[in-house]
């Protein structure tokens, strides 16, 4: 019995003393890890929606999402931000998607991903320009019509890595039109520049659904790309 | 002298990577770039260092019977601090070597380190034995890691090498290259060794 207590009480010390130390270590490092992962999303949320100075955080229907607006006065919205997860070759992609108010692409920012060094990362790999060409494809497309070239799309992919490139374009559309359709729901109106207005009191108003007919058939096609992966 | 020789022994007669053949793992998974290399060499250098010195200092306090436990416990606090200061100071470099940090944990060198030299020998020489060991370990990473990228990107230390003609080899950044590489520098390194061996 004694040979069992005295080298547990001594691991028992050893791990006390570790623990503390840890703690406190923990303590210093983890308020200066929380502000760079807040400065990195910031960074990515404003690089997404440049013309947005004011963010609102909101929940409807389960979907996350962000208002930007141009000033404090908070009245008409440049553009939302919303966050799409995407399952690539080894990693879950989590992309910041800005959108335009007509649901064309602002911008989109690759925040996390750990895919194969040299084929998937090239997703993040900047060759000329201000940002990766890969996410620059996605500027001012409706998204809807978001597709990579082998699925018949205009997303140039990323050579040998397709599905890296198809996870992000896919996860991308998936997110847009979930909030699309949270959004259709819960406003009366449905704003859509230079467009048709909506007209809330007559429920036949084909305006108020601009592209139900087309989202229908986006479902089928989507349920099946999400089964071939 | 002896104290030269143990800072000396680790950087090629007893090599952790290309003559002990210890730490292969991360060795082979994070040099696909000079820098991850490097971060990667310093990040287990520091944690070799520091578990060496305590393991050397607390071995009187060590029943033997529980030693493996307690080196454990000592290797895998400095890994864990290594990890909250490289994601507190150095995001993008912590990013990039991602789930190898805390894998130091259970690099071979470390532990056998702590087992094979640092409970038998004095602070001092454990220390610098722990920074030998460390900068070997490092200069390997660094080797392994510039060349290729060199070859593979067409970069070291991301500072474009080649001319814009240069059409890089992906193979040597994805795990095949590795082992190539790896083989390469084992050669070398023994035909280092007999060349010293027939001077001496």
């Amino acid at each position: 019995m004694k040979s069992i207590i005295k080298p547990g009480i001594t691991l028992m010390i050893y791990g006390l003393i570790a623990g503390l130390g840890l703690g406190y270590i923990n303590s210093l490092t983890s308020p200066v890890i929380e502000a760079q992962e807040e400065v990195a999303r910031m960074a990515a949320i404003e690089e997404v929606l440049p013309e947005a100075q004011v963010f609102d955080p909101d929940t409807v229907d389960s979907v996350q999402y962000i208002t930007g607006y141009a000033d404090s006065s908070e009245i008409t919205p440049v553009g939302y931000i919303i966050t799409a997860y995407g399952n690539g070759f080894s990693s879950t992609i989590k992309t910041v998607v800005g959108l335009n108010p007509d649901f064309t692409i602002s911008a989109i920012e690759i925040v996390y991903q750990s895919e194969t060094p040299g084929l998937g990362t090239k997703s993040v790999e900047i060759t000329d320009g201000p940002e990766p060409w890969f996410e620059m494809q996605f500027d001012d497309k409706l998204y809807n019509n978001l597709a990579v070239d082998k699925d018949g799309g205009d997303i140039k992919s990323i050579t040998g890595a397709t599905i890296t490139s198809r996870a992000i374009t896919n996860s991308v559309k998936i997110a847009a039109k979930e909030l699309k359709l949270a959004l259709g729901e819960n406003n009366d109106m449905v704003t859509i520049p230079g467009g048709p207005q909506c007209d809330p009191n007559n429920p036949d108003d084909p305006n108020c659904h601009p592209d139900s007919a087309e989202v229908e058939v986006q479902e089928d096609s989507l349920t099946s790309e999400r089964g071939g992966e | 002298m002896k104290i030269i020789k143990d800072f000396t022994k680790g950087i090629l007669v007893e090599n952790p990577v290309l003559v002990l053949a210890l730490g292969l793992c991360p060795t082979l998974a994070v040099t696909s770039s000079a820098i991850n290399g490097l971060g990667m060499g310093c990040a287990a250098t520091f944690v070799l260092v520091m578990s060496n010195l305590i393991v050397s200092l607390i071995k009187p306090l060590v029943p033997s019977r529980i030693r493996i436990p307690i080196f454990i416990t000592v290797i895998a606090t400095f890994v864990t601090i290594t990890k909250l200061v490289m994601a507190a100071y150095t995001p993008a470099l912590s990013e990039a070597l991602g789930i190898f940090i805390p894998l130091i944990v259970v690099n071979c060198i470390i532990l056998g380190r702590a087992e094979a030299f640092a409970s038998k020998h004095s602070p001092l020489r454990s220390l610098v034995d722990g920074l030998g060991m460390g900068f070997g370990f490092t200069l390997t990473l660094v080797v392994l890691g510039a060349f290729r990228e060199l070859i593979g990107s067409g970069t070291i230390f991301g500072q474009q090498i080649m001319g814009d003609n240069y059409k890089p080899a992906l193979l040597m950044i994805l795990p095949p290259g590795a082992f190539l590489s790896l083989g390469f520098m084992v050669a070398l390194a023994r035909m280092l060794l007999e060349k010293t061996r027939k001077e001496a």
